[in-house]
């Protein structure tokens, strides 16, 4: 197709984002199908190496770097946009599709970047696009997105300014292991775990996610945590700190799920469980593990996009999202059901769906560096991830009690969306070859053996045991449980009450105190001569003479010391 | 469809699929990583009572932690 | 082509300039010729800066007088740049001026208006341009009263108190700075800067420098509104007129930290000046002082040219931050973002100019919705502000990057973190303005006012310019490198 000419598939996303607003409906439509499958064979096309380089503040900026890894996550980035696009198409604000398409360019772009400049810009560019589809969400979403907003731009200093001292000590922007000798590297660290989610940064999943629309979120699901996850791949892998955050990671989201009432904070919940997985692979750091964590990614994009679809399209339908309001939905929405099982059986790592062949090989990691208490909790969690969304969510959503909801299945694009992200669950699962091959290191593991299909199983099928036998002490409430980010919301709260915007007069009153102050003293200096007592009242003017004469006096002090 | 299908048959198909599972375990042999998890219906007890472990764990979290659902409404 | 004259032709263009209007009665012709001048000095600027940079530095002798007796005009990498943008800025806010200046200036003084306008500039061209102390001084006191006579012409009644303080703290700082100059010229004997500082060089009783320094510098900081000297500021910005506040706000503090920048290190040298850590110390904790204190004030207000008056004190605050740091990085960082600062408070104040013609309004509530009614005026605005915080591909996040870089070479960490928060404080007060105006539904009327094609057109292009060079850094950083390297001695660069 091209020989020197080389497309850059992330900033062709962007720039079509942001010119969908300027078209027609019809060429809309056609812009929303057509440029996400082109990315995606350009994508599949790109040659490996360093591309479209640019000097900026004297650094070599490289737009394009492809290798296996950034490959595999560009390639899944546009599976996700492909599909999430034609599901969304019923999505009465035409905004959202072009955000989102700016939203998954820049992640792409992210992703694919060489150095860590270009990065950043495209990290800040995911940041203010992944806000303005939250805001879109609803009339309540609008705090939340500042949440969102506020939670990442904080993020985003962090890391910039890791990012400038280590630019700066090593004289090169171009980013791959990172050297951990130094502060930044772990001010870098620290804006990157605030992107994938790690306590005590996690609050914003759960609570910005949900309040998107019912497509919306399933945009946001993809990108912003698992271009983190792509980063501390990149930078860095075995890293054993990074073991323990992921294990906490992954308790904290099922623990929280169990809790949780609002089928999509499960969900969201489930990400940070999920993503959890990926990091204790990064920082057990092996090859095998990084190809679990790698190849994990990939299967959890897909899965979870299947997941987000199915519960969007209750939503839809519906317009409930607490478990409490819902139930019954098998008979009336089938496809929907269905495709919310695979997903489900997926994200649990049934047998002969994708999950399987990838979570297993983090686990089987641990195996060989003699982890024997990861290798335990990771079990563990396996068991706890079907039990908070393996079974909890397609029961409480599909089955459970009848909540007599009037429903029928989406429309048909969407259930082409969610059919075909199942197909494509269920193929990786059966065939594994398939995305083997892409993966960073050779890949010597066999998934499928007697002894792992039985072994799973066994798990598996026990935990929903568990689970029906404990159905009663598992019914849903009303209610929400408080995370990390109590301190700063109840906390704001309260400040909030002291400061309003008529604070202006606040914030006047405690300069004018101090001004009074010095008032006193200079109209007892100057009552006898000097123009403040012929104009009648004090003039600032006054007070800044004032001030002058004490810096003067302080230059002055300070030289003739 | 499904609606015709009782709950019983349900739990009995259930069932004979748990005792189907654990059953593989006479069959097959389990390559063991840490010694114990070779043994018997391992990964049966153990999933079955991670599960039970973590919904209370989730229940006793939730004691203090559980507030009503507009709680931070501003 | 080889044209000497360049450096007085640099300030006879818009002197002439000031002259033709004031004998100009129509205000299409007064406008013209004001924006043919400018034009006139922008190209002058550029031709100027093309034979610096290949002639090396440039001194002319002003009327044949050769100094150190004669006044030396003396340009070099780090003023000429600073011409060019002065003058491009001149430009851009004159052609922008003319239904501005119509609507918010009775027709007997608009003529007064635009020859303070140019007279200004002959000032600010002035006081970049010359190589002589006293002749900076002449220069500082015809672009202050120029600018007190501009201040003075605002709709606002307050604008009178406004050019009052401003004429008083502007006053006290001349004479400060002329004080300076004075006990230096008791030491050295010479008023020729370059003859001063070779001076100082040699000289072995240095209380009296130092004193001359704190006056030059306390006078100096008066002009440029570092805090606590700045509370002339917010008013003078607040009720001037549009235009002026958009020139004013873009050219006069540069070229008072220009004249700070050319004491403190060709003047005094930075041995002297920054020898023992007190200065830097004094000048970091105003500096932080200012970018936090006054971007804290700017969130509460409720007029928006005072919002960003305090907002300019804020970004001023970057700048002697970048000097009080005194590495290459942390100065090529002050360099940049006094250029970028111009572009972008241009940018906003023409703006804001027109907003207020078409709404009548300084009060930020009555913006609400703004964004739909005035799209195109909107965007430019919004552009420029993502400058003011800093996002990457605007000009704005080149001159963080590189203060930033200074301070943490220095290991300064307490600065770090102080630019982060004011970069955050930046983007509360920015957020409000996009949350009212694109966010919420628009509540007043506008008027029938039609903004003039050139007003929206030129906000535009100023706007185009803070993502220009955010994305192309070879014109302004390699310039600032270089200048920085003329500035500082050896071993720093």
């Amino acid at each position: 197709m091209m020989n020197n000419m080389i497309i850059h598939p992330g900033i062709l996303l962007i720039i079509c984002g942001l010119l969908i607003p300027l078209l027609g409906n019809n060429l809309k439509k056609f812009i929303t199908f057509i440029v996400p499958a082109l990315c995606f064979i350009i994508v599949l096309q790109l040659p490996h190496g360093m591309h479209l380089n640019y000097e900026y503040m004297s650094y070599n900026l490289t737009f394009l770097r492809v290798d296996e890894l950034s490959k595999i996550f560009a390639l899944v980035f546009t599976i996700m946009i492909v599909f999430s696009s034609i599901f969304s198409l019923n999505q009465k604000n035409k905004t959202e599709i072009s955000t989102a398409f700016i939203y998954g360019g820049s992640a792409i772009s992210a992703v694919l970047s060489g150095d860590f400049i270009s990065l950043f810009i495209f990290w800040e560019i995911m940041a203010i696009s992944s806000t303005i589809i939250i805001w879109m969400g609803s009339k309540d979403a609008y705090k939340s997105g500042l949440r969102y907003l506020t939670v990442h731009l904080f993020g985003g200093v962090v890391l910039l300014i890791g990012i400038i001292g280590y630019v700066s000590l090593k004289e090169s922007a171009d980013f791959s292991l990172i050297d951990r000798t130094n502060i930044y590297a772990y001010l870098i660290l620290i804006g990157v775990l605030i992107n994938a989610g790690a306590p005590p940064f996690s609050g914003w999943i759960s609570d910005s996610y949900p309040s998107a629309s019912w497509s919306g979120t399933v945009f946001l699901s993809a990108f912003t945590t698992k271009t983190a996850v792509y980063f501390l791949i990149r930078g860095y892998s075995g890293t054993e700190l990074l073991i323990y955050i992921g294990i906490f990671m992954i308790f904290y989201g099922i623990v929280y799920a169990i809790l949780e009432n609002d089928m999509r904070r499960i969900l969201s919940y489930s990400i940070i469980n999920q993503v959890g997985f990926m990091i204790t692979g990064i920082g057990i750091g092996t090859e095998i593990a990084i190809n679990g964590a790698a190849s994990h990614a990939f299967a959890h994009i897909i899965y979870k996009a299947l997941l987000l679809m199915s519960a969007g399209s209750v939503f839809y339908i519906t317009g409930k999202t607490k478990c409490t309001d819902l139930g019954g939905l098998y008979k009336t929405m089938p496809i929907t059901m269905i495709c919310g099982i695979i997903g489900a059986l997926s994200i649990s790592a049934f047998p002969f769906t994708s999950g399987f062949i990838t979570k297993s090989m983090i686990s089987q990691s641990a195996v060989y560096e003699n982890y024997t208490i990861i290798w335990f909790l990771l079990l563990a969690a396996s068991a706890g991830v079907f039990l908070h969304a393996g079974i909890k969510f397609p029961w409480f959503v599909f089955f459970q009690k009848d909540a007599k909801l009037k429903a029928k299945d989406p429309p048909k694009n969407m259930q082409f969306a969610m059919i075909s992200l199942s197909i494509i669950c269920i193929l990786i699962g059966i065939f594994p070859n398939v995305l083997y091959q892409m993966l960073p290191y050779d890949v010597n593991y066999i998934p499928y053996t007697f002894d792992h299909v039985f072994f799973q199983l066994q798990l598996l099928l026990f935990s929903g045991l568990a689970f029906f036998l404990m159905l009663k002490y598992l019914k849903r409430t009303l209610t929400l449980t408080l995370e990390f980010d109590w301190f700063w919301r109840k906390f704001s709260k309260i400040l909030i009450k002291e400061f309003d915007i008529h604070a202006e007069r606040t914030a006047s009153n405690i300069m004018n105190k101090y001004i009074k102050i010095f008032d006193k003293t200079i109209k007892t200096l100057y009552k006898h001569h000097g123009p403040s007592g012929i104009l009648g009242r004090t003039w600032p003017t006054g007070n800044m003479a004032f001030w002058t004469t004490v810096i003067l006096a302080s230059y002055l002090i300070i030289y003739l010391l | 469809m499904l609606s015709k299908i009782s709950k019983r048959t349900i739990w009995i198909i259930f069932i004979s699929l748990l005792i189907i599972t654990v059953s593989g375990d006479f069959f097959i042999h389990r390559h063991s990583n840490f010694g114990i998890d070779g043994y018997f219906g391992f990964p049966a007890l153990f999933g079955f009572l991670c599960c039970i472990f973590l919904i209370i764990l989730s229940k006793i979290l939730g004691l203090f932690l559980k507030r009503q659902d507009n709680y931070y409404d501003e | 082509m080889q044209f000497e004259h360049l450096p007085a032709t640099q300030i006879l263009i818009p002197l002439i300039g000031a002259i033709l209007i004031l004998v100009s009665r129509k205000n299409i012709v007064i406008w013209a010729t004001a924006s043919l001048l400018t034009l006139l000095t922008f190209i002058n600027s550029i031709l100027l800066y093309k034979q610096v940079s290949v002639d090396g530095v440039i001194s002319y002798a002003m009327g044949g007088w050769e100094p150190p007796i004669g006044i030396e005009y003396r340009i070099d990498s780090v003023n000429s740049i600073l011409i060019v943008l002065v003058s491009f800025m001149a430009l851009l806010v004159a052609v922008y001026a003319r239904k501005s200046v119509e609507v918010e200036i009775v027709a007997e003084k608009r003529p007064v208006f635009y020859a303070m306008y140019l007279l200004c500039l002959t000032g600010l061209l002035g006081i970049l341009a010359t190589g002589d102390a006293f002749n900076a001084f002449v220069f500082l006191e015809i672009s202050s009263l120029a600018t007190y006579v501009m201040i003075a012409m605002g709709k606002d009644k307050r604008s009178l108190i406004a050019s009052y303080q401003y004429l008083i703290m502007g006053t006290i700082g001349a004479t400060f700075y002329v004080i300076g100059i004075g006990l230096i010229f008791i030491m050295t004997g010479s008023l020729n800067l370059n003859d001063i500082s070779e001076q100082i060089n040699s000289m072995n009783t240095i209380r009296p420098i130092l004193a001359s320094l704190a006056f030059i510098t306390v006078g100096i900081s008066l002009k440029l509104a570092l805090f606590p000297l700045h509370s002339w500021l917010p008013n003078a910005y607040a009720y001037a007129p549009s235009v002026a506040t958009a020139f004013l706000a873009s050219t006069a503090t540069k070229v008072a930290v220009y004249l700070l920048i050319r004491y403190f290190f060709d003047v005094y040298g930075y041995n002297i000046v920054f020898e023992d850590y007190w200065l830097s110390m004094l000048l970091i904790i105003l500096s932080i002082a200012a970018m936090i204190g006054a971007s804290l004030v700017a969130i509460f207000q409720n007029n928006i040219k005072k919002m960003f008056a305090y907002s300019s004190i804020a970004q001023m605050g970057y700048i002697t931050l970048g000097i009080a740091i005194a590495n290459h990085s942390g100065l090529v960082g002050s360099l940049v973002h006094i250029i970028n600062h111009a572009l972008i408070k241009g940018t906003i104040f023409m703006a804001i100019g027109c907003f207020v013609m078409k709404l009548n309004s300084t009060t930020i509530e009555d913006f609400s919705g703004i964004g739909k009614k005035m799209p195109l005026t909107m965007t430019a605005f919004t552009i420029a502000s993502l400058s003011l915080i800093g996002i990457p591909g605007t000009v704005g996040f080149i001159s963080k990057w590189y203060i930033i870089t200074g301070a943490i070479e220095k290991g300064w960490w307490w600065l770090v973190i102080s630019i982060a928060l004011s970069s955050l404080l930046a983007l509360i007060y920015v957020g409000r303005i996009i949350e009212i105006a694109w966010f919420q539904e628009s509540k007043t009327k506008e008027n029938t006012v039609t903004l003039s094609r050139e007003m929206i057109g030129v906000t535009l292009i100023a706007s185009i310019t803070t993502l220009y060079f955010g994305l192309n850094t070879e014109l302004t950083v390699d310039l600032a490198k270089i200048a920085a390297d003329s500035l500082l001695p050896g071993i720093l660069r």
